[in-house]
């Protein structure tokens, strides 16, 4: 189905899990291709509305980058759990570097006739969701780590209950309390920030 | 840490969020009785509501569609070769399409920006320029014409002509179309096809995606060739036979939409032309039915269909049934190429039997004429004749007699006599609509439509054959577009050339000499293919003398400017200027003898009388009248044909509680330049005749009245309270003054050695005032000034060039760095992005308010203004105005269009030209 994954990704991946500074400078020129390529994508689908069925993109461009046919059963968990942790680290940087992101909350004043869905938190601001999931580790590792491999990681309820070792039913859980709990923080955040 | 705290919220929350909204309350004041824990649950509980969906959108998406985004303001500017990306049209499925301006001649073409990977690998590279090219070599009427290609930072891009309309993807959102209509784009598309599996090219992606209906109603084949690259872009992501079978997510992104590909082409058989025609017959199907041929609801559903279904009946989705067009459509939609219909020029011909019930019969449209006649025209010229009534008087009776050929309202692009002299072929843009060729004869007052739409006549041989303009494109009232020959009696046009600007027959009507660009560059050749001379700025209006042994032309030694001079080269290309330092020249004519070149120009600007030049270079005048008189032609016995054009810039305005717009322009040249917050004040200036070339700033009452001088310049904006207009002085140096709209002086603002001003506005205190201004380096920077004394002061760095304030002076808004819409702060800082304001669009005005900024879409017309929230960036459309009366017009003038703080009142400019035909006798 799958294209085959850039050469040397899991590898990279295996030497930055292990504290490899440099694997990252690697890595990144990757993720920022598939970003690219995502982002012509929508650019495409944005004039029109049938092309493209943009969740299964971002899982196609998330499989390719992380592509865990040659890493053995035992190590699946800890990989997806790196990759989560590399894909918000590079996110985050580049949201930073873009000064894409505004001041917090603004996803809620998308307009609701948009076709796509009630609302798409297309404009969620990266940077503050990432100081606010520090101050969410702070107080609950576990659930900042949910939001971590569900939002940066793109992984699914049943890949991180098996990440965690724990229930999906858990995850879900945790899920919908960081959920609320970093929205409710975020937009906080609006009113006391600089 | 976690603490017992934060455990006791954690529970309590999921606690309530199971029991029903009215519960939870109840059942937190009884389950906990520490206030603070309840509260922090209650405010948790209080954003469920918004959390849902929330980060349910991966982060790599989200920062793609960021990047998508940024990366559509990021093109604005850039160059690609030598085009400039000036715009954003669209995507497509195969790239963006951009507008951009083609440096070396200054026309807008479309560019299509390809995805990088296929420059990445050189095989492919190779295929796609080949691809590219043999698309482009295909000259077809209904195929897009392809201008360019190349690849610039590994993206490979084509440069395409710019067409206006939309596509049969977007007709189609609004349902079914009309029989006729469906079958006329059927037949259209037929063609188009067939021309290009003539040159040995299928499409192999035909659909309504791909299918373009241009303004006056032509369809446009696009992305020819492309499809096979498409493909092969997509195999490299994922196996393309299986993703089409199996998949039911994303087949349809990579490999079109399912439901118009053949069933060879699902199943990876041979394709060749006839899956083209299975393509079409389901495009046809789906226009004349609103619906697609086959059904299902998944893709892999449709493609199931496709496979082994029969296509549903016409009948079955309620529209009428007409027995032949139903047995033809299922000809088309045969699952074995062997069956269907096998060539695209049959089924052209057989739509075209549909179409019959539908045709006007030439003498059926002969009978109309009299009936199109535009009186509004009429009451311009009798001023005209009255003029030269008088002239004629005044001079002996071997005076030159004028006789008018068109009555109707519009442009004439170009008139010739017939091989007998008795008859004027001409094409026109009559009340509003596309070029097309008529003949007039003279002295009767029957004018024929020659049955050729969008096309415009350029020269007529003494053999009787006409070598017409298909696809004209209007460009100041000339045509642009591809060269064709016709026998004046009837037949097809055989198309020649593509692009030609000019063209003119030989003496013996066997040879073409025409005007047109090569690689940017002007080029005369005769016969076609062989280089008479090639111009550093441009040519126009080639003829050939009398004998045939020279040709004379107009040389203008920069692009897009009428300047320039009456010039001949022979055969061997050895060119002589007769006549130079010309302005405004347009139109060339030999004389019968061959001895003298005539032509329309001025020493002034803006006005156009008939001189001559003998080949020794002696000048005289020939022919001073009112209007511009554009010539022609000269037949053998001396008559001469003669446009009088009069072109004139227009002021519209609708004044808040006025039922209606109102035209408001003043002499013949006028720009506005801004409104009174009330909307009762226009600001304007003239540059025309009318104020002798000297730009003079006018006040006009919005509700009409006489307009007040207020002193020279180009008006630039009214101060908030009406009492300044701002004004620019040409200098040297150009210096800001304001003029007083009432008693006072003038005040001239200190120039701070700036050279070059793009624009200005006043801060809505009217103390200061904002614009945008280059020095000695060039480099454009905002700068504000006192409007009381001292010098202009730059703002900030160069990452910005301010064009508006906000209503409290704490914001600026105008062009970033990058070319798209930023605010900021006016103490400086960074700048944001203006959310929902696109390049392209028009900054029109900040609201009273200070949350809404006032933008208009690019195009002519119709106007359409929107308004951008500036806290949610949300587009909303505010007005749309169709501009003016359309017949003549040729654009809305670029900055000048105005709107009051309120929203309720606007202004804007345009040029618009009517011509009209005579036939001079007796002029020497």
């Amino acid at each position: 189905m799958t294209a085959p994954s850039p050469p040397g990704v899991t590898q990279l991946l295996k030497a930055w899990g292990n504290g490899e500074q440099q694997a990252l400078d690697q890595l990144i020129p990757l993720v920022y291709t598939e970003l690219h390529r995502l982002a012509h994508r929508y650019m495409q689908r944005e004039r029109s509305a049938h092309l493209l069925q943009p969740t299964a993109l971002v899982h196609e461009a998330y499989e390719r980058l992380v592509n865990l046919k040659d890493v053995s059963w035992q190590n699946r968990a800890h990989f997806f759990g790196v990759s989560a942790q590399l894909m918000r680290r590079i996110l985050v940087d580049y949201a930073r570097s873009r000064r894409y992101s505004k001041r917090g909350g603004e996803w809620r004043q998308v307009p609701l006739n948009e076709a796509v869905a009630v609302f798409r938190d297309r404009r969620t601001d990266i940077v503050a969701l990432d100081d606010a999931l520090h101050t969410l580790a702070g107080i609950d590792p576990r659930k900042s780590s949910v939001v971590e491999m569900r939002f940066f990681g793109g992984l699914s309820i049943k890949e991180v209950a098996e990440v965690l070792k724990v229930s999906q039913e858990t995850v879900l859980r945790d899920w919908r309390l960081a959920r609320v709990w970093l929205l409710r923080e975020l937009s906080k955040g609006t009113a006391d920030e600089d | 840490m976690k603490t017992d705290r934060w455990r006791q919220i954690e529970q309590l929350y999921h606690e309530a969020r199971e029991r029903e909204p009215g519960e939870r309350d109840r059942f937190l004041r009884e389950a906990c009785a520490d206030e603070t824990v309840r509260a922090e649950v209650e405010s948790l509980l209080g954003c469920e509501s918004q959390a849902e969906g929330y980060l349910e959108t991966p982060a790599l998406e989200v920062t793609a569609e960021a990047l998508a985004e940024g990366r559509e303001r990021s093109m604005f500017g850039r160059m690609l070769g030598r085009y400039e990306i000036v715009g954003f049209l669209g995507a497509g499925g195969m790239g963006e399409v951009y507008r951009a301006r083609d440096s070396s001649i200054a026309r807008d073409v479309a560019v299509k920006v390809l995805p990088p990977g296929i420059a990445a690998d050189p095989e492919r590279l190779r295929l796609f320029e080949q691809e590219a090219r043999a698309a482009g070599g295909i000259n077809h009427p209904n195929i897009l014409t392809i201008y360019d290609v190349g690849v610039q930072d590994g993206a490979p891009y084509v440069v395409y002509e710019l067409l206006e309309g939309t596509t049969l993807r977007d007709v189609l959102r609004k349902g079914a179309l009309s029989r006729r209509k469906a079958l006329e784009y059927a037949r259209q598309i037929a063609y188009g096809l067939a021309a290009a599996h003539d040159a040995g090219i299928t499409h192999r992606d035909l659909k309504p995606e791909n299918l373009f209906i241009t303004r006056d109603g032509r369809v446009k084949i696009l992305d020819f060739g492309l499809a096979k690259l498409t493909l092969r872009e997509a195999s490299t992501e994922r196996d393309t036979s299986e993703a089409a079978s199996s998949s039911q997510n994303g087949a349809g992104s990579v490999l079109g939409t399912p439901g118009y590909m053949a069933p060879e082409q699902l199943r990876g058989g041979i394709v060749d032309h006839r899956s083209d025609l299975f393509n079409l017959g389901a495009v046809l199907f789906e226009m004349l039915t609103g619906r697609r041929p086959f059904r299902g609801s998944s893709t892999s559903e449709i493609l199931e269909a496709v496979l082994n279904d029969d296509p549903l009946e016409i009948g079955e989705t309620g529209g009428e049934v007409d027995p032949a067009l139903a047995r033809l459509l299922r000809r088309c939609l045969e699952k074995n190429p062997n069956e269907r219909i096998q060539s695209a020029l049959d089924l052209g011909f057989d739509l075209e039997g549909f179409l019959l019930p539908y045709q006007e019969t030439p003498r059926a449209r002969w009978k109309k004429p009299a009936i199109g006649m535009a009186f509004a025209a009429a009451v311009l010229s009798l001023v005209l004749l009255f003029a030269i009534r008088k002239l004629e008087s005044m001079q002996s009776d071997r005076g030159p007699r004028f006789r008018r050929l068109t009555y109707r309202a519009g442009v004439i692009t170009g008139a010739r006599f017939a091989p007998d002299g008795q008859s004027v072929i001409y094409s026109a843009a009559w009340d509003g609509r596309p070029v097309e060729a008529f003949t007039t004869r003279i002295g009767g007052p029957e004018t024929r439509p020659l049955g050729l739409p969008s096309t415009g006549v350029l020269a007529v041989s003494s053999a009787g054959e006409l070598a017409v303009s298909l696809g004209c494109e209007l460009n100041w009232a000339e045509c642009r577009g591809t060269l064709a020959r016709m026998p004046l009696a009837g037949g097809a046009p055989r198309e020649v050339l593509q692009d030609v600007y000019y063209a003119d027959w030989s003496p013996d009507g066997k040879n073409l000499a025409v005007v047109r660009a090569v690689d940017g560059r002007f080029r005369l050749e005769y016969p076609i293919g062989r280089v008479l001379y090639e111009a550093a700025g441009w040519i126009t209006h080639p003829r050939l003398s009398p004998k045939g042994d020279r040709i004379a032309f107009l040389d203008h030694p920069t692009l897009g400017e009428n300047d320039g001079s009456v010039s001949v080269v022979d055969l061997s290309g050895h060119k002589t200027t007769l006549s130079t330092a010309w302005k405004n020249l347009k139109g060339l004519a030999w004389s019968p003898g061959g001895d003298e070149v005539w032509f329309s120009a001025d020493r002034m600007t803006r006005s156009q009388f008939v001189y001559a030049v003998t080949l020794s270079g002696r000048e005289r005048l020939v022919l001073q009248a009112p209007g511009w008189m554009r010539l022609q032609e000269i037949s053998r016995d001396g008559r001469v044909l003669l446009l009088q054009a009069s072109p004139r810039g227009r002021i519209m305005c609708e004044a808040a509680g006025a039922a209606a717009e109102r035209d408001l322009s003043w002499f013949d040249w006028s720009t506005a330049a801004g409104l009174s917050a009330d909307g009762k004040k226009l600001l304007f200036y003239e540059w025309g005749e009318g104020v002798a070339g000297n730009p003079t700033v006018y006040l006009r009452d919005t509700a009409g009245g006489d307009a007040i001088r207020l002193g020279e310049g180009r008006a630039l904006a009214l101060s908030p309270d009406g009492k300044f207009a701002l004004a620019l002085q040409k200098g040297p140096p150009p210096t800001l003054v304001l003029l007083p709209t009432g008693p006072g002086e003038e005040k001239r603002l200190a120039t701070s050695g700036l050279k070059e001003y793009y624009s200005a506005t006043w801060f809505p205190g009217g103390k200061r005032i904002l614009f945008v201004a280059a020095g000695a380096d060039a480099q454009p920077r905002s700068y504000i000034q006192d409007i009381d004394g001292g010098t202009a002061r730059a703002i900030g760095d160069e990452t910005m060039q301010a064009v508006l304030v906000s209503p409290d002076e704490r914001l600026l808004a105008g062009i970033g760095s990058d070319g798209g819409y930023v605010l900021r702060s006016i103490d400086g800082g960074e700048t944001r992005p203006i959310r929902g304001a696109l390049p392209g669009d028009d900054l029109i005005q900040w609201s009273a308010d200070g949350r809404f900024l006032y933008m208009r879409a690019p195009g002519d017309s119709p106007l359409d203004f929107f308004r951008v929230n500036l806290a949610t960036g949300r587009r909303e459309p505010w007005k749309r105005i169709d501009a003016g009366d359309p017949v003549g017009l040729i654009g809305i003038q670029p900055a000048a269009v105005y709107m009051t703080p309120d929203g309720k009142s606007y202004a804007y400019s345009y040029w618009k030209t009517l011509t009209e035909l005579y036939l001079v006798d007796n002029l020497k």
